[in-house]
């Protein structure tokens, strides 16, 4: 499609970066040849049962990796705290306020997909995953849009909540941060089998004994419920960290470097990396 | 010639806790972070130490063994609430004051079953010493030693399973005590 087809072009800086300036199809494209809709988009569903507010600062970081992955981020929250809502910890980013256009809330980046944010507190699904006409959307390189689902961190929630395709686990390294996060697991591996689960250490010790502590842990759940259990590093607590939280301002985005955003970043791009891994396996 | 010596009392509290401050480093190898830390209005430590993995909350007794307990735990109660600021204040190589506290009590005395009675009240860890200051109050002597309690080895291991699932909302995720007893067996490495 050339410039001048595009309709209605200059209607914002939105509009033009995201036509010019990603290779997703535009809009009102057909579809690529051999591109099949699927059942629904990949999901990955994130849980800290101690942390609600480290939990959704990850939440905020991963939508945002996801987007400079150039996949849209369709974005559930959960969580039932006020201060660890998404909408204040990507306050600075936000383009539409609560209640407007049936999102909670809308993060536009230049040149990229956007990050939508549903109020997830009534319950999630897969619904917002779909462009105008309902087709599920498809951002014309095959990156399909990935569905987060800021989990509101109780084992009732996920007594009742729908699957999603990877759930990730957030965990100190203390006996009863490892217990509390084992009994979430169990109840995850009770509702969705077929799921993957991913475990990462929040503000771990040395590297020696995260491992060994990893070892413990994988072996159990192992022996118990026959799941392997990936682990996918620690989250790094630091100055840049606290203040990206008081401002609402996300690491990855918003903050200079350190090794919290480092940290962040790095676990984001494993996870989503091993996502589209699982997805293309999935596929063929 | 036998000569019969008697405790006295040190006056200056401040040089009584710089006293143990040292028997601590001297003789346990602790790192001391600072001295006097916190308020009196939301809680103090007399001595802040750390060694390989742990803190240390030092309260010095110089009054009533009740008040001491009381100082001790709110003390602790304040660390927790300040632990990321004072872990960025005190942070270097050998601090690290994120890692689990221990409280640490010296008093002249203490109760018998002591140790008992805060295992099976308390979560957080207590080690009891017992100190006598001998001399002369213008030239004091310390002398200290744990206070082991040999009432442990007959007293019930304080372990709930049904509290510490009410204690991290698991109660709904199925799992027994013997499972949980089994899990951190597991990560304990045993």
């Amino acid at each position: 499609m050339s410039v001048k087809d595009r309709p209605k072009l200059g209607r914002g800086l939105n509009d033009v970066s995201r036509f010019f300036l990603t290779p997703a199809a535009r809009c009102g494209q057909e579809p690529r040849e051999g591109t099949v809709p699927l059942a629904r988009p990949a999901s990955i569903c994130v849980c800290h049962p101690a942390s609600p507010l480290i939990q959704s600062a990850f939440t905020a970081n991963l939508a945002l990796e996801t987007a400079r992955n150039r996949r849209k981020a369709v974005v559930w929250d959960c969580s039932d705290q006020e201060n660890a809502r998404l909408t204040a910890l990507m306050g600075s980013l936000l383009e539409t306020g609560p209640g407007q256009g049936g999102a909670s809330g809308r993060v536009g980046l230049y040149g990229l997909p956007e990050i939508v944010i549903h109020d997830g507190r009534a319950g999630w699904g897969f619904q917002g995953a779909e462009t105008d006409d309902g087709v599920r959307m498809d951002e014309g390189d095959g990156r399909e849009p990935l569905v987060i689902v800021n989990a509101c961190p109780t084992i009732e929630f996920f007594l009742a909540a729908p699957d999603a395709d990877e759930h990730v686990v957030i965990t100190g390294t203390g006996e009863k941060d490892l217990l509390q996060s084992y009994a979430f697991i169990r109840v995850i591996d009770a509702r969705s089998p077929r799921c993957r689960v991913s475990l990462i250490f929040d503000h771990a010790e040395d590297e020696v004994r995260q491992q060994r502590i990893i070892q413990r842990f994988s072996a159990f759940v192992l022996a118990r419920t026959g799941r392997s259990v990936r682990h996918l590093g620690s989250l790094v607590h630091d100055e840049a960290l606290e203040r990206s939280i008081a401002e609402g301002r996300p690491l990855v985005l918003q903050q200079g470097p350190s090794e919290a955003r480092s940290s962040f970043a790095g676990i984001c791009a494993l996870l989503i990396e091993g996502c589209e891994h699982a997805h293309e396996g999935a596929g063929s | 010639m036998m000569r019969l010596l008697k405790p006295v009392s040190v006056a200056d509290t401040a040089r009584l806790v710089r006293m143990c401050a040292q028997w601590l480093k001297d003789e346990l190898g602790l790192e001391i972070v600072e001295y006097r830390i916190g308020n009196a209005f939301t809680g103090s430590i007399d001595i802040l130490a750390v060694d390989r993995g742990r803190v240390y909350l030092v309260t010095v007794n110089t009054g009533r063994l009740s008040d001491a307990i009381l100082e001790s735990l709110t003390g602790y109660r304040w660390f927790c609430e300040n632990s990321e600021f004072l872990h960025r204040v005190y942070r270097s190589g050998s601090i690290d004051l994120l890692q689990k506290p221990v409280l640490v009590l010296l008093s002249p005395e203490y109760p018998p079953e002591i140790h008992s009675v805060l295992r099976l009240g308390l979560a957080v860890e207590f080690r009891l010493f017992k100190y006598l200051v001998l001399g002369s109050e213008d030239e004091p002597d310390l002398y200290v030693e744990e206070a082991h309690g040999h009432e442990a080895a007959t007293a019930p291991a304080a372990f709930d399973p049904a509290e510490i699932r009410r204690e991290l909302g698991i109660e709904k995720a199925g799992l027994g005590d013997e499972e949980i007893v089994e899990f951190l067996a597991a990560v304990r490495g045993h």
